[in-house]
């Protein structure tokens, strides 16, 4: 057999890791960098968490919305269900954080109904819904980056713009690779332990007590594993210099800056709205 | 950077996986879950510092909890909080390794970690007073909340302890644990040969 | 130490001088003791276009001597080391192993254990880009290495989906990408199936046919190894050089010294051997199929083969099996499968297999990875429980389903013994993890403990019984998961690749094992793909493809036919290829070494 004839009978599978060319542009959200667009909002969420109103979260949650709807490129299934999702907790939280609120702050409102031997108290509702609406708001905000940026991404851009050691970026990126190993790993040492008769029977108890019982031969493996793994890093030249070549680049470009802007300026501009229009 | 060697930081990043693996189903759950009972969701929070916990135990070495939970949040950003998960699990191994990086690396006793949870179970109880307006819930339900969420987090770095200890039993990452000065190595090592 | 060269002399690209390793071996109380040294005091030179092939008992030190080749020993691994290494006029000890990557380029035995990244054209750029070349010289040269392997085509795949042979192909490829004039393999084959074989030494013969790269080789398939090298360097069992000098003057002028160390010979050389000690003339002992091909047409007369026997010797000493009404009907089979499918996501592992083992044989599942032979050998022993709608068919063994009988009871019926003994390990003591089957059977304590300590004695296990399993060496751990399949007393033993990543001392440590269980009656059911190995111990083989039984009979049959191998992805073995081409009838059924004529009984010159 000849070099030339060797050929893989696996036929190929798989999606290529690599990151291709960034399609979209401007009005692609997947397009930015990831580090503005994760941690771009984080002024913006402390300052929700220390609002009250009910008005300013909504109107941030929806902005949100409305930039994940237009620049977000998701499929129409996933956006359908992030709006409707946003929607349900929602209403589930209005009540559920109304039930637990102290009916003693909310005893001069409107008793509503009583539910099961629990009174329902407006007020504890409209507290509810602010709470609601805030959490709401917080959730879309990390949606925004969240839906748009893979951990892979956000990883390059924290290496590449944000000095993080590009080992302990690559240790993350390879530990990527662990993860089907765990799955299989995991099948083999069940039918091991079953065939061994390792906590049997049935029930939720023998079920937690098998289930413990995956846990240190899986987490042994997996760091024996990875010992091999570093031999092989540390012989192909991981950590020769204090860099490395970059073949894929996470560019912060003139469009992130603005991206950055925008984010404060809508959360500002949100709070100016809500007190106006309160 | 010398004693962040490859060996090191690929041993977290597979206790790291480990952890990412289990908080991927946790990150879909827990955001529902916190809006719609957050009694059922108090309980949960303790999974965060299971890995970092678990790290440190058995390796001793300092970052290891960042590095774990770091790893662990590349890992279970394949949720719909995607990269985020990053930002999370790191707030909880940073506030882990805090507590060891202010005794300098010099107490490893079982103390520590537990006081270690409860300054950050307070800590995050804090945080979560003003995101949940806690300050307007019935009395009752604000200890159970606060409660369930320490005990959540006590549990877990139990958990985390115990965990590190069976493994050190079966020989694993023994040679990095760093001993009288020097990092020794040995059969795990030579395993890895074969 | 810094050894000056002559200034006009290119230094060789190794040189070990009086390497002496001993690895630490960390305590309870977190310090470490010292390992017995090894490699002891050993000297080897490897120069620009030479493949020098590293051969020893296991625990001699050539793994610890590959990678002392790059510094990972003692800096990654710790131990004392004695003595120097250079590569190419380098002194290891003033470098580090990453800084080493433009010189020396290393391939491990595991292909898993090497993929770092998410497609083939990254892991091999992983390298060139951690030396900071410009982007367009790593393309450059991963576009050379992916082409050099074969692999160019695929690049864009996930290193996950190549066959075992295609990531060691890709490994191959990230060592040649580093541009380093060194390679060092430490065991690149130990973990592929045949075919995986033949794709790596392929490669590896190009890369030794272009010349100007050197390679230090560590590998116990000699058979495949023999073809490439150029010199040898022979270690023993305390780690010193026993001998070393060109491939031929060494394997088959000293292979009586080698056999006596415990050494590995190619099967060739060994079936020269033993046709010499039965009064047979061989001048030169040969090294390849080919050669010993050469020596048997050119011998003027051969003694008959030992004839065949009509069956093992297993036979003799088979149960007394309880007398059956019929009188003479034959003992009903004691696994029987009919029309099994198993479906493991979308693809059918296991396709329509009837299969009737009978009490006594000693089966060999064989075929190449993905053949769906380890699926139908985990279902036979309850190992895996597919959902009921992934599978039909039915399954009994000794009288018993093993996708719903209890485990106390399955047990008693079928051990199986799995490819990693770590993943069958269950508790924290030796002596547990063995009394561990006899518990949950409810077995009482006192005969709990004799079975325990019979099966210590018999494996030499006795002096490590509260060791944590983990901790035992390799050969051990295996011995301790065949016998916590044993100790129950199974009738059937199902193995799944006992010899998968075990050097040849180990495997044949093993398959000694069996073969005693199996003249003791226990029926063994063994997957593998190391074809020798098949024909030396079973009394029939099942070769497998895509899910099917291709061929079925005793090992003579099945491994003689080349179309059936060639189908199941599996090789001729080596003693089987030799004496193919042979006139006599009788010689070109022989595939085993016991098949040769035995000494003493062939008259000389007849």
């Amino acid at each position: 057999m000849t070099t030339a004839a060797v050929v893989d009978t696996v036929a190929p599978t798989g999606e290529p890791a690599t990151a291709g060319p960034r399609p979209g542009g401007l009005g692609d959200l997947r397009t930015y960098n990831p580090l503005v667009k994760i941690l771009g909002p984080v002024p913006v969420m402390v300052f929700l968490v220390t609002t009250r109103d009910v008005l300013t979260p909504a109107l941030v949650a929806l902005a949100a919305i409305a930039v994940l709807a237009v620049m977000g490129r998701l499929r129409p299934r996933v956006l359908v269900a992030v709006a409707l999702g946003a929607l349900a907790l929602c209403l589930v939280m209005t009540f559920s954080f109304g039930l637990l609120t102290d009916p003693a702050t909310v005893q001069d409102t409107t008793l509503l109904a009583t539910v099961g031997g629990f009174d329902v108290w407006s007020g504890a509702l409209a507290t509810g819904l602010a709470t609601a609406v805030r959490t709401v708001a917080l959730l879309m905000l990390v949606l925004l980056g969240g839906l748009t940026t893979s951990g892979a991404d956000f990883v390059r851009a924290l290496t590449q713009q944000a000095r993080l050691p590009y080992r302990i970026g690559y240790a993350a990126l390879a530990a990527l690779r662990f993860v089907p190993r765990f799955s299989h790993e995991l099948e083999v040492i069940r039918g091991a332990h079953r065939v061994r008769g390792v906590a049997p029977g049935r029930g939720p108890f023998a079920a937690v007590r098998r289930q413990a019982g995956y846990v240190v031969p899986l987490l042994a493996g997996g760091i024996r594993h990875a010992e091999r793994v570093s031999l092989a890093m540390d012989a192909r030249g991981f950590g020769a210099h204090p860099r490395r070549t970059d073949r894929v680049t996470a560019p912060f470009r003139v469009c992130d800056v603005v991206l950055l802007v925008s984010f404060w300026a809508g959360g500002a501009g949100c709070a100016v709205l809500a007190a106006l229009l309160r | 950077m010398k004693t962040l060697t490859t060996r090191f930081l690929m041993t977290c990043a597979a206790i790291g996986a480990a952890m990412g693996v289990l908080l991927i189903p946790a990150n879909f759950v827990s955001a529902p879950l916190a809006a719609s009972a957050p009694m059922a969701y108090a309980p949960l929070v303790g999974l965060w510092v299971i890995g970092p916990v678990l790290a440190l135990a058995l390796l001793r070495r300092p970052g290891a909890a960042v590095l774990t939970t770091f790893v662990a949040g590349v890992v279970s950003s394949a949720s719909p909080v995607g990269a985020w998960s990053i930002v999370t699990c790191l707030l909880a191994g940073v506030a882990v390794e805090l507590a060891f990086l202010v005794t300098r690396y010099r107490v490893w006793s079982a103390w520590l970690y537990y006081v270690d949870a409860l300054v950050f179970g307070a800590l995050y109880v804090a945080s979560g007073w003003a995101a949940f307006h806690m300050d307007a819930m019935a009395p009752a339900v604000l200890v159970t909340f606060v409660v369930l969420m320490m005990g959540s987090f006590l549990a877990c770095t139990w958990l985390g302890r115990l965990l590190a200890r069976r493994l050190a039993k079966a020989g694993v990452a023994r040679g990095l644990v760093p001993s009288r000065g020097d990092v020794a190595a040995g059969e795990v090592a030579q395993d890895a040969l074969r | 130490m810094r050894f000056a060269y002559p200034d006009s002399v290119t230094p060789p690209l190794l040189d070990v001088r009086s390497l002496r390793v001993r690895h630490h071996l960390p305590l309870d109380d977190g310090g470490h003791r010292l390992g017995a040294p090894a490699p002891d005091g050993v000297d080897v030179v490897v120069e620009p276009g030479e493949v020098v092939l590293l051969l020893g008992p296991s625990g001699c030190g050539k793994s610890t001597l590959a990678l002392a080749a790059n510094g990972l020993v003692p800096q990654v691994v710790g131990a004392d080391v004695g003595g120097s290494v250079h590569v190419g006029g380098q002194d290891v000890a003033r470098s580090r192993p990453p800084l080493l990557t433009a010189d020396v380029a290393m391939v491990f035995q595991d292909p898993d254990a090497q993929v770092v990244t998410g497609s083939v054209l990254d892991e091999v750029c992983f390298a060139p880009e951690n030396l900071c070349l410009p982007v367009a010289d790593v393309l450059a040269r991963a576009e050379t290495a992916l082409r050099q392997v074969g692999l160019w085509e695929r690049r864009e795949d996930d290193p996950a989906v190549l066959s075992g042979g295609g990531r060691q192909r890709l490994a191959l490829a990230c060592a040649l990408a580093t541009d380093a004039r060194l390679l060092v393999l430490d065991e690149p084959t130990a973990n592929l199936d045949p075919a995986g074989v033949e794709e790596v030494y392929a490669v590896l013969r190009s890369v030794a046919a272009a010349g100007g790269r050197g390679v230090l080789l560590v590998e116990h398939d000699l058979d495949a190894a023999v073809e490439i090298a150029d010199r040898v360097v022979v270690l023993d069992d305390a780690g010193h050089v026993a001998t070393t000098g060109p491939v031929r003057e060494v394997l088959a002028g000293r292979a009586e010294l080698l056999a006596e160390l415990g050494v590995w010979l190619p099967t060739a050389t060994l079936a020269a051997l033993r046709l010499r000690a039965a009064g047979v003339a061989v001048d030169r002992l040969p090294l390849t199929p080919a050669e010993l091909a050469t020596v048997l047409a050119g011998a003027p007369s051969l003694p008959a083969p030992s004839p065949p026997e009509p069956h093992p010797p297993a036979v003799l000493h088979r149960p007394q099996l309880p007398p059956s009404a019929a009188g003479d009907r034959p003992a009903p089979p004691v696994i029987t499968v009919e029309h099994l499918t198993v479906r493991r996501g979308a693809t059918t592992a296991v396709d329509d297999v009837s299969l009737a083992v009978d009490r006594g044989d000693f089966l060999a599942l064989v075929g190449g990875n993905g053949a769906g032979k380890t699926t139908l050998a985990q279902v036979v022993a309850g190992v895996l429980r597919p959902r009921r709608r992934a599978v039909t068919g039915t399954v009994r063994v000794a009288g018993l389903d093993p996708r719903r009988a209890d485990p106390a009871d399955l047990t008693t019926a079928v051990g199986f013994v799995f490819q990693n003994p770590e993943h069958q390990f269950v508790t924290g003591r030796v002596d547990d993890e063995l009394a561990h089957g006899l518990r949950v059977r409810g077995v009482p304590d006192a005969e709990v403990a004799a079975r325990v300590d019979d099966v210590l004695e018999r494996f030499g296990l006795a002096d490590l019984r509260d060791r944590h399993p983990f901790w035992l060496s390799g050969g051990q751990k295996r011995r301790l998961s065949v016998g916590t399949a044993i100790v129950c007393r199974p009738e059937v033993l199902v193995l799944d690749e006992p010899t998968y990543g075990q050097d040849r001392e180990r495997a044949v440590e093993l398959l000694d094992l069996l073969t005693t269980l199996h003249d003791g009656g226990t029926t063994v059911v063994v997957v593998s793909h190391d074809m020798q190995l098949v024909a030396e111990h079973a009394t029939r083989v099942v070769a497998l493809a895509d899910g099917r039984v291709l061929a079925d009979g005793p090992p003579a049959v099945v491994l003689g036919d080349d179309r059936v191998l060639a189908a199941a992805g599996l090789r001729t073995p080596p003693l089987a290829r030799a004496t193919r081409a042979l006139p006599d009838p009788a010689w070109r059924a022989v595939t085993r070494l016991a098949d040769l004529p035995a000494p003493g009984l062939a008259t000389v010159g007849a």
